[in-house]
């Protein structure tokens, strides 16, 4: 699919072309583009998002492009009613370290993606689960 | 787990990090994450107050979702018989359950621990003096400890006083310890009693000490000093003598009554309030009766041995709506099934289809050896092939019941639970007031 948005992290000039695919599943931004032909304008940048993360999560995002759509958060339910289980890919495209992975949720809410939102809010929920105050003790 | 914490979980704002925490498990995580910094704690304790209030607005409203929990171990050791009349308790993210028998009367003296956080049942092993097996006791929790008295078994002999207990234990959570508490002044042996804890002291009304009689005995037990205080008030403003009434406490010298059965036909849907003032050494308890409004919602409930708690300013009952056929029953069992019946509405009960096999199983093997004819070994094969054939056409029948009894188990139920709550947030006015039923979703 042709490219249809120019993106771009706040700490780079690298320029991400993002097909419209991928630029569906970014809900909070995707009416900015509507039907015009963004290739000849200026690149867009993200103010919350590094360059570094948006690479991470377009290749989330390529990886997803056809989920079918998440029913409505609820929030009383447990974690795991509303993530079954994740997949390989997932587990090994969350293995990176905590920053990366703050960062993710970040980008994740800022862009509306709601699959990458909540796999990230699990995988760190499950991190802070069955530990002890001690061992989450790590303010100064 | 330190090098894994997340250093980085501070740059995340509130909003995300509530959505985070909101998939903590309630029983095991918080307590512990509310103690990592001030602002965590902030957070916890924002979403288990909005956690609570939304509970409690849910129930006074009814809307309440039951799920069944997979039991993953039936059958194996893990399982516990059907029981019906035991204790229940929580404390710390468990719920403890103690004694009850069964439908035939096998008591039992086991202690099971139900954790919250994994949702799963392990039996405890304790040290120490286990109390005797009964059913119909009362448990309360107070710190780290469960503390036992009184109860029923089904007699073994004729001698039916025994059938009684008058015992006190405490069991110790933390060293998982029974242990039996000696008095040289106390209640008599009873059973049915209700008990709740007021303060540092455990108060007891009502029981029956032998059967076909009640009584309404105010005790009090002091916790720290271990001994027994009779309380007197006024017989003449006090509730009828009862058994498995509901109780449960309203503040440190105050309690809340209601319900319970006088004997057959007598069922109570009276509550009361009751005071408990000390003079010195003397302690006097003043009973106050509560006007109970909007009566129809509950007229048809059967008000004891309920299933009840307090939540918030309600109390919200789980019980079946009882039908004339109860007070039938009731007129015609004889008295020595009665605390059976004190039970029935208890938990459920259900027959053991294993005990039945296996007497099935004792019969039969009585029967081939009753037989005097010397048998050859031919015969003895043929025997052994005829028993085998009867047991094989035994369990395809049982197999052929328990499908139907799945069959019903999706079925609508005929007799359904229902929720009530009954408003006490106006006690103080002297009335409390009853909200109308809603049906148990599963």
């Amino acid at each position: 699919m042709a490219t249809i948005a120019q993106l771009k992290g706040w700490d780079s000039e690298e320029v991400f072309n993002v097909d419209g695919e991928i630029l569906n599943q970014f809900s909070s931004i995707k009416e900015l583009f509507g039907n015009a032909d963004a290739s000849n304008s200026e690149p867009l940048s993200l103010p919350n998002v590094s360059a570094a993360t948006f690479q991470k999560v377009i290749e989330w995002c390529k990886h997803h492009k056809d989920d079918p759509s998440l029913p409505p958060l609820k929030c009383n339910k447990a974690i795991s009613e509303q993530i079954k289980d994740v997949s390989d890919w997932d587990r090994e495209f969350l293995h990176v370290d905590q920053k990366t992975l703050c960062e993710l949720i970040l980008a994740a809410g800022y862009l509306g993606i709601d699959g990458l939102f909540r796999l990230t809010c699990k995988t760190v929920a499950d991190m802070i689960s069955g530990t002890t105050s001690d061992e989450n003790n790590f303010q100064h | 787990m330190l090098d894994k914490v997340p250093y980085d979980i501070s740059i995340l704002p509130d909003e995300i990090l509530e959505l985070i925490f909101e998939k903590l498990c309630v029983y095991r995580d918080y307590p512990n994450c509310s103690l990592v910094c001030s602002r965590w704690h902030r957070l916890f304790s924002g979403i288990a107050n909005r956690r609570s209030k939304s509970f409690r607005r849910a129930i006074q409203d009814g809307r309440v979702r039951w799920t069944r929990l997979p039991n993953k171990n039936i059958g194996t050791r893990l399982s516990f018989t059907n029981r019906y009349s035991h204790n229940a308790c929580y404390v710390d993210g468990s719920i403890y359950v103690f004694g009850g028998c069964t439908a035939n009367l096998t008591s039992f003296n086991d202690l099971w621990r139900f954790d919250l956080s994994n949702r799963q049942w392990n039996r405890v092993m304790a040290n120490g003096t286990y109390p005797s097996p009964k059913s119909l006791s009362s448990m309360v929790a107070y710190r780290n400890q469960l503390i036992l008295f009184g109860g029923w078994s089904q007699p073994r002999s004729i001698n039916l006083h025994q059938a009684f207990f008058h015992q006190l234990h405490i069991y110790d959570i933390h060293s998982s310890n029974w242990s039996v508490v000696n008095t040289a002044f106390g209640p008599e042996a009873k059973a049915g009693h209700s008990a709740c804890v007021l303060g540092d002291k455990m108060l007891l009304f009502g029981g029956s000490h032998s059967l076909w009689h009640s009584c309404n005995e105010l005790w009090l037990f002091d916790i720290k000093r271990k001994s027994w205080l009779a309380v007197n008030f006024s017989k003449a403003d006090a509730p009828q003598p009862r058994f498995g009434a509901f109780l449960c406490a309203l503040s440190d010298c105050q309690a809340l009554m209601m319900g319970g059965c006088g004997g057959a036909n007598q069922k109570f849907h009276d509550c009361w309030v009751v005071t408990l003032q000390s003079q010195g050494h003397d302690l006097t308890a003043i009973w106050t009766q509560m006007e109970v409004n909007h009566t129809q919602c509950s007229s048809k409930l059967s008000l004891w041995s309920l299933n009840a708690c307090k939540v918030g300013d309600s109390i919200t009952v789980v019980s079946k709506v009882s039908h004339p056929v109860d007070a039938e029953i009731l007129a015609r069992i004889s008295p020595r099934s009665k605390p059976a019946s004190i039970a029935a509405n208890s938990f459920s009960a259900s027959s053991d289809d294993d005990d039945s096999l296996s007497q099935t199983e004792r019969l039969e093997s009585s029967d081939r050896s009753g037989r005097g004819v010397r048998q050859t070994p031919q015969m003895r094969r043929e025997r052994r092939l005829e028993l085998l054939k009867k047991f094989e056409d035994k369990l395809k029948e049982r197999n052929n019941l328990r499908a139907v009894a799945n069959v019903r188990q999706n079925a609508p139920l005929k007799n359904p639970m229902f929720l009530h709550t009954l408003d006490i947030s106006n006690i103080d006015s002297g009335y409390v007031t009853w909200t109308p039923p809603n049906t148990l979703e599963t």
